[in-house]
């Protein structure tokens, strides 16, 4: 068994109750976009995004620790590996009609792991109702409470959201004092919202402290390339990997999160007969580099 | 109106109050919802700045109307009447209402009656602008005949009267069970009304959002809508879409008026159509709730939330298609939702029955979306609007299934 220990900041641009799930510009939820902003589009970035807002912390998932068999193994090479959401990962709460707030499923759940040496990992939840594939994507929890809390700040390294976006206002203002045009409208907005959430007895930084916890089985045909077997044995092909994870320290302001996981892939001493591609007809590239 | 001495009487002023909130929720949902979506509509960052800000107050206001009348229709539970969810067509002009009820696009004719229809208690509109040509404007003074109440507030503090003056035990006579709470998706300020107490404090409390109080005026609807017109006077500018007066995909009886605006674009009046279908699943869900002919708890709850759900899931991505969709070929004029109600909100008495209509009217509303919302890319969030309400049917038939 290879264990990958993956975390890091994640973006996703979504329109918040009660607006509508695929509102693009935001107006009675707490999400905006901001003058000079895209669109909101609801996408799911383990990766850096097309756009970020100043301040904002840098979006990357990567795999931070590895063990094969229960051991560390340090210099790994999938340390540092980049783990992504593949075709466009969305939650899909939709008002609560398919998930109340916390419970919300990623659709799709199709997952990267890809390191600049050419390793590639790659699968996805094949959902058994396809008509209604929510059922298995669901959070499985919701967790609030101080020991949540002291992990979300342990992690992000962000004890009080507040004071980040006090100081995050001083460092706003001066970078609208020196914009023009739609930028500085935006920058506007941005800061009248974040002073409006400080005086507010109840904001969205109650959000932070918070986190949702996912466990899901990953079943399609797997793609690997750039296998070695000195990564530690070679990936099962007919084993589900499991990847549990949680998302929490949710930054309304930079509507960034935190994600902390591990992705539990099944080996095999031997080299085995390659799996038998993927759904996206990838066959050919599966296992390719293996020794 | 005369003093209210009995029960009748005060059914019928509330079945009033009841279609004044639910008509005034409409129009601010109608100006609110044909306001711009997206900042390359014609406006500057700033006015699209403004705009939204507006728009999330007005949708905040109408939010208020819909816990408003969920407390009206507790006050009719409470004396052992049923909730009221019928109301007249858009256009309303015929005096029946102090002041005309029209659906209109955002703009200064729009925040005018808005602010008209919340006026306190012996203000007027140039109390609220200080500008005296608007005066005559006023539709207060264009109706015909003289009102029996100019504010809303006046019915209220009638049927406030009726219930102080009424004898408490042969009133209340409303099993508490059939109150609603304020277990909502979204902060809706429901009153449970229980006895004379309760409902005295529930009557302020509709007088007090919509009006204010002599020291408290800046954040009732009042407050806010003279802040809202002030600033679109001092400052003009077209915050929303070309929307069309008083859209309906039906001419009255007696009609089309010439208030009134036909939509005939064939895509326009499939859509617009669904709204109203939808909408009236809405209002369908909302009266089974209310009216509980055994339903367990937990079926109550998933109507509920049905119905709360609608409103950001379908009713409003709906509604904002519309708004850019030509009301006829050709023109440069936008439909709107029309709010129309082809048939009275009513439920079956039998438990499975209401079930099984139910499932019917969503079934129509999927098919429709789906078929519509294929039929050209410009409408393609129609038929996600389908699927999402697909999904909605789901839940509420494994809630059905789990038996009341």
């Amino acid at each position: 068994m290879i264990t990958l220990f993956f975390k890091g900041w994640f973006q996703c641009r979504l329109a918040t109750d009660p607006d509508p799930h695929d509102e693009r510009r935001g107006v009675s939820g707490y999400v905006h976009a901001y003058a000079g902003e895209p669109d909101l589009d609801r996408l799911i970035h383990w990766q850096p995004p097309p756009f970020s807002r100043a301040e904002a912390p840098a979006v990357g998932v990567t795999v931070q620790r590895v063990s094969v068999d229960g051991g560390d193994v340090a210099n790994h090479g999938l340390i540092g590996a980049r783990v992504s959401l593949l075709d466009n990962a969305k939650f899909e709460g939709r008002n609560g009609v398919i998930a109340d707030d916390g419970k919300e499923p990623i659709y799709p759940f199709h997952l990267r792991v890809q390191t600049t040496t050419g390793i590639l990992l790659q699968r996805q939840i094949v959902p058994y109702d396809p008509d209604y594939p929510f059922a298995e994507l669901l959070a499985l929890a919701l967790q609030v409470g101080p020991d949540v809390a002291r992990d979300v700040a342990a992690q992000t390294g962000i004890s009080d959201l507040k004071a980040e976006w006090r100081r995050r206002v001083g460092v706003l203002q001066t970078l609208a004092d020196a914009a023009t045009g739609a930028t500085k409208v935006g920058l506007g907005e941005r800061i009248a919202v974040l002073s409006r959430w400080l005086a507010a007895p109840r904001s969205p930084s109650q959000f932070f402290g918070a986190r949702m916890t996912y466990d899901y089985a990953l079943r399609s045909l797997p793609v690997v390339t750039g296998w070695s077997a000195t990564l530690g044995g070679t990936p099962a092909a007919d084993d589900e990997w499991r990847v549990r994870f949680w998302l929490g320290g949710w930054d309304a302001d930079t509507l960034c999160g935190f994600c902390d996981g591990v992705l539990e892939v099944p080996t095999t001493l031997a080299p085995q007969a390659p799996p038998v591609g993927s759904r996206d007809d990838d066959r050919d590239s599966l296992m390719r580099g293996d020794s | 109106m005369t003093a209210i001495s009995s029960r009748n009487d005060m059914i019928a002023a509330l079945h009033e109050a009841a279609e004044i909130e639910h008509g005034l929720l409409l129009q601010y949902l109608f100006a609110a919802l044909t306001m711009k979506q997206q900042p390359d509509e014609g406006v500057t960052p700033e006015e699209f700045a403004r705009l939204r800000q507006w728009k999330g107050i007005i949708l905040g206001v109408a939010v208020d109307e819909m816990g408003h009348l969920g407390t009206v229709c507790n006050l009719l539970a409470a004396i052992g009447s049923s909730p009221h969810f019928d109301r007249p067509g858009f256009p309303q002009t015929t005096g029946y209402y102090p002041f005309d009820f029209e659906l209109l696009r955002f703009g200064d004719e729009a925040l005018r009656r808005f602010v008209a229809a919340e006026l306190p208690r012996g203000g007027s509109v140039s109390d609220c602008l200080q500008d005296p040509i608007l005066k005559s404007a006023f539709a207060l003074e264009l109706v015909p005949e003289v009102p029996p109440y100019e504010y809303v507030g006046e019915l209220y503090e009638h049927i406030k009267t009726g219930f102080r003056d009424l004898p408490e035990d042969a009133l209340f006579i409303g099993a508490p069970t059939r109150q609603v709470d304020n277990e909502w998706s979204v902060e809706v300020d429901m009153r449970v009304v229980t006895g004379r107490a309760s409902a005295l404090a529930a009557i302020d409390d509709l007088v007090r959002d919509g009006e204010g109080t002599s020291t408290r005026r800046v954040q009732s609807h009042y407050g806010k809508f003279c802040a809202m017109w002030r600033a679109y006077r001092d400052a003009p500018f077209e915050a929303s879409r070309s929307v069309v007066r008083n859209p309906r995909t039906r001419a009255s009886r007696g009609g089309p008026r010439p208030e009134e605006t036909m939509i005939t674009e064939p895509t326009a009046l499939a859509v617009a159509e669904l709204f109203n279908a939808t909408y009236a699943v809405m209002l369908r869900l909302l009266a089974q709730f209310f009216t509980n002919a055994g339903e367990s708890d937990a079926q109550r709850n998933a109507l509920r939330q049905a119905s709360s759900q609608l409103m950001s899931a379908a009713i409003r991505p709906i509604a904002e298609v519309l708004t850019a969709l030509p009301v006829s070929a050709g023109s440069n004029d936008m439909a709107g939702p029309p709010f129309e109600l082809y048939l009275p909100v009513l439920v079956p008495p039998e438990p499975r029955n209401r079930w099984v209509t139910l499932f019917e009217c969503i079934d129509d509303v999927i098919e429709a979306a789906r078929d519509v919302g294929t039929s050209s890319a410009t409408v393609a969030r129609v038929a996600h609007v389908g699927e999402t309400m697909s999904v909605l049917k789901r839940t509420l038939q494994v809630a059905a299934r789990s038996g009341g």
